[in-house]
């Protein structure tokens, strides 16, 4: 059945636009909508452009071009700046904060002519794991309403899965894009460290941030790293790929790609319906031909530990200015940066050192493994009525698989792997060696050109 | 002789310096985070990083 025009991909939509069945400021005007029937219900959009996208769409009416996200609408993370637009961070205290300039991908998209809905909702400067945010409205799973959508990229998550974005863009410092694309059932890349231009994108922590993208496939994200992955001379941690890195390749030699299985850690203290749907996709990829190794990562359960230990004086460094504004953080926020409070120069050394000798232990398990299996996350997505103190037990270990690989800087992506019996989005999350970003985006089309999941879609009431 | 300072006294004593007061309830909920975070940095004080140098990401050949 052909899915409704707020749900097609990025290749559907360009097709139509060629064949003139649709024009951009139909499809705008689709998407606009749908946003204002259901914004504010989920609160995925905090602000909508709806003047700027409907101008810009009919400009687009007659345009004969062949740029690869030409029409498409999407929304950004509001922590993206757009040149005289607002760029909040989830904060009071930005809430007046004018971007001067586009960010390098905002200027990626325009160059496109794709089509910006908006400004998504997410935690308050991005520092968080379930998408609660009391400066806004809260942002609700489309899945289920009573349940948090995961973040900190919630927003970005939630319009995506309802149908309010062909896609979103989102930031990951411990794993803000794959979390909330778990939870809300879609797919979330965090590419390779340094491949995506973090220039006009605000900062928490340097050594931990990405930039990547939430989609519907992994299709549709391999389509949007054409356009933003690559290297930017005025990002000096943006790194250089080789041209045309990004490509369509469809995988023929299965059984020459092996898929390393790390049972201990990732599969401890994990809810059981996670655990089944995880291992049931662990047999369905060996069905399909990929070869499965078990994994030994004796190391790994320092990992998350280390990722905060160097994010936490970083965020803190970068919110000294801020913090003469303490009053105007939320608490859980507050809480958690100043819990940080009084590392020492040493400290933050040694936990850098520390990085350096994990992923050092990584780099050689990754020598004859093309990609890591792993569940997401450990736990389903919890009540918003039971999420309000920032010390929940599914607040602190949701991002416990995630941040590893923001430790390591490999490629790490999320996809539908299943749903529970309450039918609520099961991530599976596939990591790649660092650089090798191609190759994880490809294996992650190749799962879903097997599987439905990801064509799944919430009832929104 | 003087008293030890304990872990509290010192969470305060940084929260001063930054100009942060709160109130009884969201010092001890802060403080638990600090004291958590504490105890990751003791942690990986005790080990030996001596090979590596910071913020490293991509390596060499690796030889075993």
């Amino acid at each position: 059945m052909s899915e409704p025009i707020f749900y097609k991909s990025i290749d559907e939509l360009i097709r139509m636009y060629e064949e003139k069945s649709i024009s951009p400021l139909e499809v705008t005007e689709d998407f606009l909508k749908r946003i204002k029937k259901y914004n504010n219900k989920l609160n995925a959009y905090l602000e909508i452009y709806n003047d700027d996208a409907i101008n810009y769409a009919r400009s687009l009416n007659d345009s004969k071009s062949h740029n690869p996200l030409f029409g498409i609408p999407i929304g950004l993370k509001d922590l993206v700046d757009i040149k005289n637009k607002i760029t909040t961070a989830g904060s009071k205290i930005l809430e007046n904060n004018k971007a001067t300039k586009n960010s390098k991908i905002t200027q990626d998209f325009l160059d496109n002519q794709s089509i910006i809905l908006g400004k998504t909702n997410l935690v308050e400067f991005a520092f968080g794991t379930l998408g609660i945010n009391s400066n806004t409205n809260t942002c609700r799973n489309p899945w289920d309403t009573e349940r948090v959508p995961g973040g900190s990229s919630s927003g970005s998550a939630v319009a995506v899965s309802a149908g309010l974005a062909t896609f979103a863009i989102g930031t990951d410092t411990g794993g803000s894009i794959r979390m909330p694309a778990s939870l809300c059932g879609i797919t979330g890349f965090k590419p390779s460290y340094g491949i995506v231009s973090r220039r006009g994108v605000m900062d928490l922590s340097w050594s931990m941030d990405h930039v990547g993208p939430m989609a519907r496939s992994a299709k549709d994200c391999l389509n949007i790293m054409k356009v933003i992955g690559g290297h930017d001379p005025r990002d000096k941690y943006s790194i250089k790929l080789e041209d045309n890195h990004f490509n369509e390749e469809v995988i023929t030699n299965r059984n020459e790609i092996k898929l390393g299985l790390p049972k201990d850690y990732f599969f401890e203290e994990v809810n059981e319906e996670i655990k089944i749907n995880v291992m049931k996709s662990v047999d369905q990829l060996s069905n399909m031909g990929y070869q499965i190794e078990e994994i030994d990562l004796p190391f790994v359960a320092d990992g998350r530990k280390i990722n905060i230990a160097v994010l936490l004086p970083e965020a803190i460094s970068v919110h000294s200015e801020y913090l003469k504004n303490y009053k105007s953080y939320t608490k859980t926020v507050l809480n958690r940066m100043i819990g940080g409070l009084g590392v020492s120069s040493e400290e933050y050394l040694t936990a850098s050192r520390a990085m350096s000798s994990f992923n050092y232990q990584m780099n050689k398990k990754m020598n004859n493994i093309d990609a890591l299996i792993t569940p997401t996350v450990p736990v389903i997505a919890p009540l918003i009525s039971e999420s309000s103190s920032p010390n929940t037990y599914e607040s602190n270990s949701m991002g416990r698989f995630t941040g590893v690989f923001n430790l390591t800087g490999q490629p790490s992506i999320s996809v539908p792997c299943g749903f529970t019996k309450n039918n609520l989005p099961i991530g599976m999350m596939l990591t790649g060696k660092i650089n090798n970003d191609n190759k994880l985006l490809n294996i992650a089309i190749d799962w879903q050109n097997e599987t439905e999941f990801h064509t799944k879609r919430p009832i929104l009431n | 002789m003087n008293k030890p300072i304990s872990q509290k006294q010192v969470f305060k004593s940084l929260l001063d310096q930054k100009g942060i007061i709160l109130s009884e309830q969201d010092f001890n909920e802060a403080y638990l985070s600090y004291r958590n975070f504490r105890k990751t940095y003791s942690e990986l004080m005790k080990e030996n990083f001596s090979d590596f140098e910071p913020r490293q990401r991509t390596f060499g050949e690796i030889n075993e």
